[in-house]
Formats: structure tokens, C-alpha cells, sequence
């Protein structure tokens, strides 16, 4: 057997186990090493395991009432009506104290680490909430608009993820002595369970995308420090005197122990160099 | 005509978020159960697989898949996700060791994936097609193992080789055509 057929084998087998059963961190990466690239949502595989699960589901079952309801106080809540942008929707648990440990020395040590085994590449940024700068005026002389119905905004998911998820965590940035930190200040808000997260950046410098953007990578527990998971590429726009990014990590971060932004080439990096690590926030 | 409902709700349209609860609630729900070991269980799952139908709603493109497809596929990811994060914890309250499958054909108006996928699994044989739905339904390789007094390898090899079959039939049934995938409402 050739190695690439063990590879398509491999391939195949992963494939079906992540729509079956899920994968494992070490899986996740392995089969994202395989493709040679992100996962896909809707892979034929996945497609195909739902395809059964339409084929077999029999008779439906009507949605429990109380469970309707409460449906449709959640999409209230999440899609509530938006006439302006406010300046922090969430309703914000008390805001924990930052460790006096600050994880530079963590961070210093990145710069000895040689060549890592990054495995993805996610270079399209994010849409990001531009919050407070951006807010349309109010104009006094004509009646407002009657509210309109949005999908919600970073800044809307963030706020659904502190109220609905336990285990999310909101932990401050704390910047390096890097120049471009300088005046920077924000939080990060992770949750492990959903491996959603969403970035809030006040006072980060704008970047040009077409000369640098920044860059998020999540240390995991699980994983070696070498193998950082990306996640994801962003940009700050001008103006904009908060911004909420919503984080894409490419593959599961079971445990974050640390998260950093560092500064790189347009496209972002599969090996950061860790020459401008502006801000960290460890959990 | 209800075959945009998720662009509907994604454009930001009043009411469209009851219409899709109505419309997809009882497919959820059914999913749920079938993958969840209680109830409360399984009414969590459905909060949290809408949540995330309301986020994903945008990226609906009715020319890759019907809107039931693609509201079954945010279910399966969810409650996969839900069923590894169950076995990380001690068991509260013990599978059912029976499948809760339906042999039956789907409804000729459930979507055209599920049509497809049911002729799909009538050319399985038949220990593939046993492994492969109680793998559907959120039964860990080891827990059908167990059930059905086979080897771990061998539930192993069931499941992928039935679904990498159902996988190929199912394109192979696709029509090379611009025609968006036949919507029906479950």
C-alpha cells in the first residue's frame, strides 16, 4: 500500500468519524494535516451521515410547548430590536480581577521555538463590530425609524455567550512592552464547551490590512506550546474606538491557558516568528 | 412558499425566527431525543442548536442543500459535540440500548436528501447498515460494541465503510443540474 493510499484511507476514516462520533484535538489536527487545509462545515461525509439521519428519523414529534416558548424568548432576546448600536450590550458579570501574573515571560519564550507544525491557514478576517464610533446619529428632526430586525452583531453574540454559557470566561488583555500595545485594553471571552469566543479590543492600534494584520493564536493545555491553534486573522479599522472580533479557532482548543495577539504579515501566518506579541490574556 | 425562510430570517425579516421555530422545531426536537440520553438533555440540545441555527442562518445557500438538510446538519454537529462532552463525565442516566430508528421509507415530503439517503441504505449490508444507524444516533464504537457483542475494529470498519457507501451513492444520485434541492417542510 502506498502512502498516499494509507493517507486517503486515513482521510476517509477521520472523515466519518468526525461526523459519526466527533474528533479529538489530536484527530482535529491530524485530518486538518491531511486536507491541507480548515475542515469544512458540510463536507459530503457529514452531508451524508444527516442524509441518514433524515432517512431514519420516522414520524416527527411535535416541539414540547414550554420548549417552543422558550425558543422564541431565546431568538427574542438575541434578535432583540436594534435602533443603534449600544455601546456594551452584555450584561457583564463582575469583571474579574487580572492575575498579577502576567504570562510575558510565557510569551518571551516564544521567540526560541523554531519551525511549528501549524496546520491550517484562515486568512479571510472576520467581520468585526465596530461599537460606540460607529453609532448613527440620532436625528431630531424626523421620526425615527420603527426598529428593524438584525442578525445579531458580534457584540450580540458575545453578550449571548457570558449569559447562556457557564463556563465562558472573560479575562483582560495585558499588554506587552511591544510599541504597538501602547494604550491598548480589552477582554477576551472563551468558552471551552461551545469553542466560541469573542475579542474586545479598546484603543489597539488601526491596521492597514494590505501591510500587516493582527493575529490570534490560543495555547492549549492539551497541546504542545509548539502547536499553537490559530485563531484567526483581524483587523482594527480606523476610527474605531471598539472593536468585538468573533474568534475562529481552526481546530479545538480543549483547555486555553493562554490567548495572544501578535502582529504579521498580510494573510496573517502558519508560523508566527513572535517578533510583535502586543497583548496576552491568560485564564 | 417557505423554501427562503433562512434567507428571510437572515435578512433581518419580523417573525421569521417564530416561522423557522415552527417550521424546524419538531425536526430538532425528534433529532434530540433520538441522540439524547434524558429529556432535559435534549431541550437544552434544542436551545443550543437554534442559537446556533440563528447564527448560521446567513450562510444558508439553497443551492447546496435543502433548508431541512442544512438545519439537520447544525443538529448533528451539536449534538455530537454534546454526546463527547458526555462521555467526558460520568454517566447520569444510561443510554437507552435500544436504536430508535425508523425502518420505514421517510416521508415522500421530508426533503430529497432523506429519500436518497433511505435507497442509499438499502444497499448497505446489513451489519453495516445496524452499526452504521446506531452510530447516527449518538452510540459511542464502544457502546455498540458492547450492545451488539462485536469487536471494536469491526464496529469501527461497519460504520465508515457504510457511510463512505451511503456517501458515494449519494453522489452519485446528485442531479448535475442548476435545480435547488427539492424544500419541503418537515
Amino acid at each position: 500500500m502506498t502512502d498516499v493510499t494509507q493517507s486517503i484511507e486515513r482521510l476517509d476514516e477521520l472523515l466519518c468519524d468526525r461526523a459519526l462520533f466527533g474528533l479529538d484535538p489530536i484527530e482535529e489536527a491530524e485530518l486538518v494535516a491531511l486536507l491541507g487545509h480548515a475542515v469544512p462545515d458540510d463536507d459530503d461525509t457529514l452531508r451524508a451521515a444527516v442524509a441518514v439521519d433524515l432517512a431514519t428519523l420516522g414520524s416527527l414529534e411535535p416541539l414540547p410547548a414550554g420548549l417552543a416558548a422558550r425558543l422564541r424568548a431565546d431568538a427574542d432576546r438575541v434578535f432583540a430590536p436594534v435602533v443603534a448600536p449600544p455601546r456594551d450590550p452584555a450584561p457583564v458579570p463582575k469583571r474579574r480581577r487580572a492575575s498579577s501574573f502576567v504570562p510575558w515571560a510565557l510569551a518571551a519564550a516564544f521567540g526560541v521555538l523554531a519551525v511549528f507544525g501549524w496546520l491550517d491557514r484562515f486568512r479571510e478576517p472576520p467581520k468585526v463590530a465596530l461599537v460606540a464610533s460607529t453609532a448613527p446619529p440620532v436625528s431630531t428632526s424626523t421620526p425615527p425609524a420603527p426598529p428593524s430586525v438584525v442578525p445579531p452583531t458580534p457584540s450580540q453574540q458575545r453578550a449571548e455567550l457570558l449569559a447562556k454559557r457557564p463556563d465562558a470566561k472573560r479575562v483582560a488583555w495585558t499588554g506587552t512592552k511591544d510599541p504597538g500595545a501602547a494604550g491598548a485594553s480589552g477582554d477576551v471571552v472563551w468558552s471551552s464547551d461551545a469553542q466560541e469566543g469573542y475579542m474586545t479590543f479598546r484603543g489597539l492600534r488601526p491596521n492597514d490590512p494590505k501591510v500587516r494584520q493582527y493575529q490570534l493564536w490560543i495555547f492549549d493545555a492539551e497541546r504542545d506550546d509548539k502547536y499553537p491553534v490559530d485563531g484567526g486573522v483581524f483587523d482594527v479599522p480606523p476610527e474605531a474606538a471598539e472593536v468585538v472580533v468573533p474568534i475562529r479557532a481552526k481546530i479545538r482548543a480543549g483547555k486555553a491557558k493562554l490567548f495572544a495577539i501578535t502582529v504579521e504579515p498580510p494573510g496573517g501566518v502558519v508560523v508566527s516568528k513572535r517578533e510583535h506579541i502586543v497583548l496576552t490574556a491568560a485564564p | 412558499m417557505t423554501a427562503t425562510l433562512l434567507r428571510r430570517f437572515a435578512q433581518g425579516e419580523p417573525n421569521a425566527s417564530r416561522a423557522c421555530i415552527e417550521a424546524f422545531g419538531g425536526l430538532v426536537w425528534t433529532l434530540a431525543r433520538r441522540a439524547s440520553p434524558t429529556r432535559e438533555d435534549a431541550e437544552d440540545a434544542v436551545q443550543d442548536i437554534f442559537l446556533d441555527l440563528w447564527r448560521s442562518a446567513s450562510r444558508y445557500d439553497p443551492t447546496v442543500a435543502s433548508e431541512t438538510a442544512f438545519v439537520a446538519t447544525i443538529a448533528r454537529r451539536r449534538l455530537v459535540d454534546r454526546a463527547r462532552a458526555r462521555r467526558r463525565r460520568p454517566a447520569t442516566d444510561p443510554l437507552s440500548s435500544e436504536p430508535k430508528v425508523s425502518t420505514d421509507a421517510p416521508p415522500a415530503d421530508r426533503c430529497i436528501e432523506a429519500t436518497r439517503a433511505a435507497a442509499a441504505l438499502e444497499q448497505l449490508r446489513p451489519e453495516q447498515r445496524e452499526v452504521l444507524l446506531l452510530s447516527t444516533q449518538g452510540f459511542s464504537h464502544e457502546e455498540i460494541a458492547e450492545q451488539r457483542g462485536l469487536p471494536l475494529g469491526t464496529v469501527k470498519a461497519h460504520a465508515r465503510r457504510g457511510l463512505i457507501r451511503v456517501r458515494a451513492l449519494l453522489v452519485e444520485a446528485e442531479v448535475p443540474d442548476s435545480t435547488p434541492p427539492r424544500e419541503v417542510r418537515p
